[in-house]
């Protein structure tokens, strides 16, 4: 064999294979794959990216943003950048727990523009579609596609601060209780979240021994529950939640709730069966599952306009029938919300009902922010901080309307993004702009 | 006759020059920690409502005090302390919520526990805004359910003067609040009103006539969001507050 000869056969051999392999490298770079690879790299979880000749589909969850619409803006920028200028049109889909929640899309352009400030909220609204069931073209939200960083199994370690207080209770003029709650939240599965939480009283002046002789100890256990959540058939959202709640109570709740009417008006229902579970210094009481509630609810959301109208009407713990109004704004992170219950005294009632007055309570649910806006990436076991600190006052400590608080209900599902509010809230989309460029680098 | 001292004073606001004064309606235009509350927590001036609305979305925490010789409950017996959460619900309406907490007050005078707590709630809403030649009018209620300690159900109407655009401004309130609603006690009831002088972003003088008596305060404005007041209630007993207030 001629020397030449050998030299064609080891060509063929070694450096064909490697520029393949070049060339393979390179064709690897398609910009759905630059889309899954920028954002899985910075942070975000069960990424999957479909496309066709006009529109990319980019399904994402977030654990890293407080807020869900600096998150929405982040992924747009990431998007957008990774996207060639021509473009078409960019749909987002976040999820929670694997369960995608909304479809916001725009063409490319539109969301370069508006992250960068060369186009105002109106105009990127002319071409912005959003929806709650249903994508662009007309498919369901979820999508049957692996997903690149899976969040499942991921542990996350807060410290969640309680605080509650009661005016003119009895004879004292001021009854509060500070507690802090190691918590413990995973999701083992889709739509899974498991959270054990145990509290640590600081101080309690609603113990039922009272403040010298407390007989609560000082740990005992918080809100461990099993959650899921997911979509049943014709768009409707459910969760169910087992375990102990706060407020001393141990059982299931669950809550089903559809969009409706422009996706503005929010027909849902829910109930629970529950037992007192009583955690004390030397004992445990408790109850058989011999409560139950069961509700049914509308809540309409303007579209212009962060307010919100509830009207919920139903059987409640004290076996009593009973109304409820309340009308929030929900702005930006914070909520605010005033709310009147009233228990008529009336043919209604579901037992002998012995007052013979009308009972009510009026109070108001806010919500804050707590500091922490960018928390640390998702990994095996991540130390973190709660978004918000949410709380409740009701004038009365008679039990009107009172349920269990499932907390992992449909609106923590949802985590806020319902049309109406990513439409209300659009200009929120630039607070990405603090965390990454315009070419997608982090800040 | 005390509708007559208000208008007199107006009067003599005219004639201190203040009628080559700008009128205008620059009230829609300032931030909401510009637009004080009085010592229960509206928007106001001393225990006078003007007609002026907390922005949409802008929140006000505070504590307002009074002396127990002016009081409005346990008056010579407890000082009262109001605590509230003041919100700009939506456009051209400001709820707010209240606790207030005696602390010398007793339920049951055979113990010697002492301290009692109220709680309320009150609403306003902007009827009418300023231009330039009509007044701001605002109707409200305070106190709306319950015991109604601290009742008011008023109509308002407010103006400004502005003297020196960006530095000196005069608003001048006036109102009437009838006792259509049972309630155990009315704050207001009769003619009211009032003015406030406002230099800069820094500080206000305000005088008011809350339909018992005269009072005044100097408020002072800190960080764009800070305010706090002194005041003279019947030109002698001492009451004061101080308010945070946030624009979401």
């Amino acid at each position: 064999m001629h020397l030449a000869d050998l030299w064609v056969r080891l060509g063929a051999r070694f450096v064909l294979p490697g520029l393949l392999l070049l060339v393979g490298t390179a064709r690897a770079q398609t910009p759905g794959e630059r889309v899954t690879t920028a954002m899985v790299h910075h942070g975000f979880e069960n990424v999957a990216v479909a496309s066709d000749s006009a529109i990319t589909t980019v399904w994402f969850e977030n654990r890293i943003y407080r807020y869900d619409m600096t998150a929405l803006g982040v992924a747009a920028t990431l998007c957008a950048a990774a996207l060639d200028s021509s473009g078409g049109v960019l749909e987002l889909v976040p999820e929670n727990r694997g369960v995608a929640l909304i479809a916001i899309s725009a063409p490319v352009a539109a969301w370069r523009d508006f992250m960068d400030g060369r186009s105002d909220a109106k105009s990127f609204r002319s071409g912005l579609q959003i929806d709650a069931h249903r994508r662009r073209s007309g498919a369901p939200l979820g999508v049957d596609q692996d997903r690149a960083n899976r969040p499942y199994g991921r542990t996350d370690l807060a410290l969640r601060p309680l605080f509650g207080f009661q005016l003119g209770a009895g004879r004292s003029p001021f009854l509060y209780t500070v507690q802090v709650a190691p918590e413990v939240t995973l999701s083992p599965f889709p739509g899974g979240l498991l959270t054990l939480q145990a509290a640590i009283r600081i101080h309690d002046d609603l113990d039922p021994c009272g403040t010298e002789d407390p007989c609560r100890p000082v740990i005992f256990p918080g809100r461990n529950t099993l959650s899921w959540g997911g979509w049943l058939p014709a768009g409707v959202l459910s969760t169910v939640s087992a375990g102990i709640f706060p407020g001393d109570r141990y059982g299931i709740a669950t809550e089903l709730g559809r969009l409706v009417w422009k996706n503005q008006l929010e027909v849902w229902g829910g109930g629970d069966v529950s037992g007192k579970l009583l955690f004390l210094e030397d004992s445990i009481e408790y109850s058989s599952l011999d409560r139950w509630a069961a509700f049914i609810a509308a809540t309409h959301r303007f579209r212009g306009l962060d307010l919100e109208t509830t009207l919920t009407l139903g059987r409640f713990e004290e076996e009593e029938f009973a109304l409820k109004l309340e009308v929030a704004r929900r702005i930006h992170e914070f909520e605010i919300g005033f709310f009147v219950a009233t228990n008529p005294n009336s043919d209604l009632q579901f037992t002998p009902y012995e007052d013979t007055e009308d009972k009510s309570a009026a109070g108001v649910n806010l919500r804050f922010a707590l500091p922490v806006a960018k928390y640390m990436r998702p990994r095996a076991v991540r130390p973190t901080t709660v978004p918000d600190f949410p709380f409740t006052y009701k004038s009365t400590v008679d039990p009107v309307a009172v349920q269990i608080t499932p907390y992992d209900n449909l609106d923590r599902l949802r985590k806020r993004l319902y049309p109406t509010f990513v439409w209300n809230e659009i200009e929120d989309l630039r607070t990405a702009n603090r965390y990454v460029t315009e070419a997608g680098g982090e800040r | 006759m005390k509708l007559r001292v208000l208008f007199s004073m107006s009067a003599v606001l005219a004639s201190l020059g203040l009628c080559r004064a700008a009128v205008g309606a620059p009230p829609d235009t300032l931030a909401a920690w510009q637009k004080p509350p009085s010592l229960i927590g509206m928007t106001g001036l001393i225990n006078t409502p003007t007609a002026d609305v907390i922005q949409s979305g802008a929140l006000r925490l505070g504590v307002g005090w009074y002396d127990k010789d002016w009081a409005y409950h346990a008056r010579g017996k407890s000082d009262n302390y109001h605590y509230y959460l003041t919100f700009g619900f939506v456009s051209r309406v400001e709820v707010s919520i209240r606790a207030s907490y005696f602390p010398d007050d007793q339920i049951d005078t055979s113990t010697p526990e002492k301290g009692t707590v109220d709680r309320g709630g009150n609403a306003r809403v902007l009827v009418l805004t300023e231009d330039r030649l009509r007044p701001a009018v605002a109707v409200g209620m305070d106190d709306v359910r319950g015991t109604r300690r601290f009742h008011s159900l008023y109509a308002v109407g407010s103006k400004t003067f502005v003297i020196k655009p960006e530095l000196i401004r005069i608003r001048v309130s006036g109102g009437y609040a009838p006792d259509w609603i049972e309630a155990k006690d009315h704050n207001l009831f009769g003619g009211f009103g009032g003015a406030e002088v406002t230099v800069g972003n820094l500080a206000s003088w305000a005088i008011d006539y809350d339909t018992e008596k005269w009072n005044t305060s100097i408020r002072l404005f800190a960080f764009r969001r800070v305010t706090a007041y002194l005041a003279l209630l019947n030109f002698e007993g001492s009451a004061g507050g101080v308010s945070w207030t946030h624009q979401f």
